[in-house]
C-alpha cells in the first residue's frame, strides 16, 4: 500500500499504487438540476458502444431516479450499508475508504451484484421520496422530492477497478486519465466489477471478459467531447480537462466550476477513488441526503449555484454547456458573450449570456394569421 | 510488501505442512497405451481403474489477495499414467453441482496442474517466480461445454431475452454468437473476441489451455498449445484428465523424463462457490515420479 493524496477527502489515504496523476485528466460536470431523464445519453452510448451480444443489460451510461432508483439495483445502498456509518470532520474525511476497510483476502471493499440486478435499469424511475399528504396542493415548493442522476464511469484518479485487478489488465491513460480494461489481457475474474463502488465495470457473458466506459477516447483524441455529452439535449453536461490540484486555472471552465467555485461535487467522495464526474447537486433535496451523496460541500455548492447571477464568470461557464461538440480548454466572457477556445486556442463557440429576445407583431401579414396563444 | 508476503508464505507453510503429509508422492504408472489414449483422453476409461490414486489436501489460496479464507474443495484424488512418450494426469474431486456458466454472479468449475520448468527447488509453487517460470495447464467446465458445441450464449442464461437487433449480425434469430457474428463488423461488437483474447474463443477445440507464469498476476497463455484434456461430471464428482507429450521442444513446457522425478501442483475452483482467479484451492508441490519402462 502507498500513501496518496486525495483532495476530495483532504487527507492522505491508502492505495495499492503510488500517486501518479495523468498529464491531463478527463473530467465532467453534470448539472442534476437540468436533467430530465430523457435517456438520450443512454441511447447514444448504447448504440455507439454496447450494441453487441452479451451487452444486452449493459449500460455504460444510465440515468436513474433518486432516492429509490439504481442500476444495477441498489448499487449504492448496498455498499453504504456494508461500509456502515462514516464521518466527516468539516471537509476532512475521517472515515474509511474502500481501500482502507477491505476484509482479509480482498484488495478493495466491494460487493458483487447479482446477474438479475442489471435486468431493470429503470427500476424506481420517477418514484418520489414519500407519499403526498391527502389534501396537499402545490404551494411553490413540493413537499416530496426526487431527482435524476446521470451516471457514467468516473475515470477515477484512484480507480477501485484498477486496484482490484490481480492481472493489471486495467490501466489509466497518461494522456487523458481515461481508465481502460485491456481487452486482450482481461481473463474475466470480475474483481473490477466487485470493486468499482459505482458499478461501472461490467461483465460480458458472451466474451467472458469485463468491459467499461472508454470515455469515448477516439473523440477525445480529436478534441471532441464524449457522445453522452454531445447528445445531451438538456445541455446538462460538459467534459474537459481538470488541472492537477494546485494548478487550476480561472479560465478553464471545468477548473472554475469544480475547484474554484466548488459548485460541482464528486459522487460519493467518501469511497476514496477521487471520481472525476462532478455534479451540481439538486437544489430541492434534503441536505442530509446530499451530504451522504456529494459530501459536506453540498450546501455551499447550492448557495453558489443559486447566486449565479452575481457571478458572471460562472454564468459564462454554464452557458457553454451543450453548445459545442468540441472540448473547451479556455474561455473568456464579455458583457454579451461567453467564448470558448480549444487546445489550439481557436474559437470553437460563442454563446450569448442572455438569449436574444424577440417580440413579434400579433398579426402575420404574409401567412395572413394571428399569432396568439390560447391563454 | 515482499517481505510480508514471504513471512506469510513461511507461516502458511508451517501451518499447513502436517496436512500435506498425506500427499506423499504421485506415481505415474507406465502402460503400453496407444497415442490416442492421450490425444483424446477419456476420464472414465477403464484403464484408470487399475491406477493407484493419491489423495492431495487442498488449501484455500490466502497468500495473496484476492483469495479464499476457507477452502471450498478440501481434497482431490490424483492418478497418473504414461506410455514413454505421453503422460496423463487424472484429477477428481467431489462437487455437488456442475457449474459451467459464467456471468456477473456465476463462475465455472475448473482445475489446473502446474509443473516447474527448471525444477521444483528453483521456483515457487505459488505461480512461479521471476526468471523461474512454471507451466500451467488449465481446464474449465465452461470450456468443456464449448467443445461439446454448447458455447454459452445469452439465452442460456436469460431464456426470455428479446433483443430487437444486433448490429451487423447475420442469420436468424436468436443470432447464435458462434454463427451470426462472422463478419469483421459483427466481430467488432464483441470486444475481446475481436482482439483474439485467448479467454474469448468462439470455436475452442480443446477444453484446456497451456499457460506460463513468473509470479502473481503474470499468467500468460503459451504461444504453442501442446496439452490435451477432457472432463466429465457424474454423480457429484468431476473427473478431469490432462495429457501432454513428455517432451515437446517448447521452451515453455516442462521436460518430463521417464524414470525421473519432478513436482506437480494442483488447483481446484468451485464455480458454485464463485471461485475464480486467485480465489481457489491449491496443493503446492507434490513429488511425481515417472515409472521406468520395464
Amino acid at each position: 500500500m502507498s500513501e496518496v493524496k486525495n483532495w476530495h477527502l483532504n487527507r492522505l489515504m491508502q492505495y495499492p499504487y503510488d500517486e501518479k496523476r495523468p498529464n491531463k485528466q478527463l473530467a465532467y460536470v453534470f448539472d442534476t438540476n437540468k436533467c430530465i431523464a430523457c435517456q438520450t445519453c443512454t441511447v447514444a452510448c448504447k448504440t455507439t458502444w454496447t450494441s453487441g451480444k452479451g451487452q444486452e443489460g449493459m449500460f455504460w451510461n444510465n440515468v436513474e431516479t433518486k432516492p429509490y432508483g439504481g442500476y444495477p439495483a441498489a448499487w449504492d445502498v448496498k455498499l453504504l450499508n456494508k461500509m456502515g456509518p462514516q464521518e466527516w470532520d468539516g471537509d476532512l474525511y475521517t472515515g474509511q475508504t474502500i481501500f482502507e476497510s477491505q476484509d482479509a483476502g480482498e484488495r478493495v471493499n466491494g460487493h458483487m451484484p447479482e446477474t438479475e440486478d442489471y435486468a431493470y435499469p429503470n427500476l424506481g424511475v420517477d418514484e418520489i421520496s414519500g407519499v403526498v399528504d391527502r389534501g396537499a396542493f402545490f404551494q411553490g415548493a413540493h413537499n416530496v422530492w426526487m431527482y435524476y442522476l446521470a451516471r457514467i464511469c468516473n475515470h477515477c484518479t484512484y480507480p477501485g477497478c484498477l486496484a482490484a485487478c490481480p492481472r493489471k489488465a486495467i490501466y489509466k491513460r497518461e494522456q487523458d486519465g481515461v481508465v481502460l480494461i485491456d481487452q486482450s489481457r482481461c481473463r474475466g475474474y470480475k474483481e473490477c466489477v466487485k470493486a468499482c463502488p459505482y458499478k461501472k465495470t461490467f461483465f460480458n457473458m458472451v466474451t467472458r471478459t469485463s468491459e467499461k466506459c472508454i470515455g469515448c477516447y477516439p473523440l477525445l483524441e480529436q478534441g471532441e467531447q464524449p457522445r453522452c455529452v454531445q447528445t445531451c439535449i438538456g445541455k446538462i453536461r460538459m467534459a474537459g480537462w481538470l488541472s492537477k490540484p494546485g494548478e487550476e486555472r480561472q479560465d478553464n471552465p471545468i477548473d472554475y466550476l469544480v475547484r474554484i467555485k466548488k459548485v460541482a461535487l464528486p459522487l460519493y467522495p467518501q469511497y476514496g477513488t477521487e471520481p472525476n464526474v462532478y455534479y451540481i447537486p439538486p437544489v430541492h433535496v434534503p441536505k442530509e441526503f446530499l451530504w451522504e451523496m456529494f459530501g459536506p460541500g453540498a450546501e455551499d455548492a447550492i448557495a453558489q449555484y443559486r447566486a449565479i447571477r452575481n457571478d458572471p464568470k460562472m454564468m459564462a461557464a454554464m452557458v457553454l454547456f451543450g453548445n459545442t461538440p468540441k472540448i473547451i480548454t479556455r474561455y473568456v466572457s464579455d458583457a454579451k458573450y461567453s467564448i470558448g477556445y480549444n487546445e489550439k486556442d481557436e474559437e470553437v463557440v460563442r454563446v450569448p449570456l442572455i438569449e436574444p429576445f424577440f417580440e413579434r407583431d400579433m398579426f402575420d401579414p404574409i401567412k395572413n394569421v394571428y399569432r396568439h396563444n390560447t391563454a | 510488501m515482499k517481505r510480508i508476503t514471504y513471512v506469510i508464505m513461511f507461516v502458511t507453510a508451517i501451518l499447513v505442512a502436517p496436512r500435506l503429509l498425506c500427499a506423499q508422492e504421485v506415481r505415474s504408472i507406465y502402460q503400453d497405451l496407444p497415442k490416442s489414449f492421450f490425444e483424446n483422453p477419456q476420464p472414465n476409461d477403464s484403464v484408470w481403474k487399475a491406477v493407484p490414486a493419491t489423495m492431495v489436501s487442498l488449501l484455500p489460496q490466502n497468500i495473496t489477495a484476492p483469495g479464499l479464507q476457507s477452502p471450498s474443495v478440501e481434497t482431490a484424488n490424483v492418478k497418473s499414467i504414461h506410455n514413454g512418450k505421453w503422460m496423463a494426469v487424472q484429477l477428481s474431486w467431489a462437487d455437488a453441482s456442475r457449474d459451467v456458466n459464467v456471468d456477473t454472479s456465476k463462475a465455472t468449475d475448473a482445475c489446473a496442474i502446474q509443473f516447474p520448468i527448471k525444477g521444483g527447488d528453483k521456483t515457487s509453487p505459488f505461480m512461479g517466480a521471476t526468471d523461474a517460470p512454471v507451466a500451467i495447464t488449465h481446464w474449465k467446465g465452461i470450456w468443456q461445454n464449448d467443445v461439446l458445441g454448447k458455447y454459452q450464449d445469452v439465452p442460456d442464461l436469460h431464456p426470455n431475452v428479446w433483443v430487437g437487433m444486433y448490429l451487423f449480425a447475420t442469420g436468424k434469430r436468436p443470432f447464435p454468437v458462434t454463427t451470426s457474428f462472422n463478419t469483421v463488423a459483427a466481430r467488432n461488437t464483441l470486444g475481446s473476441i475481436y482482439v483474439n483474447n485467448p479467454i474469448a474463443q468462439l470455436h475452442r477445440a480443446i477444453p484446456v489451455e497451456e499457460l506460463m507464469a513468473e509470479g502473481f498476476g503474470t499468467l500468460t497463455t503459451q504461444p504453442h498449445q501442446d496439452a490435451r484434456g477432457n472432463g466429465v461430471w457424474d454423480k457429484g464428482t468431476w473427473t478431469v484428465v490432462f495429457a501432454r507429450p513428455l517432451s515437446t521442444g517448447d521452451k515453455h513446457d516442462p521436460k518430463l523424463v521417464v524414470g525421473g522425478e519432478t513436482v506437480i501442483a494442483f488447483a481446484v475452483w468451485d464455480g458454485g462457490h464463485k471461485d475464480v482467479g486467485g480465489r481457489k484451492n491449491y496443493a503446492p508441490w507434490v513429488p511425481i515420479k515417472l515409472e521406468k519402462i520395464p
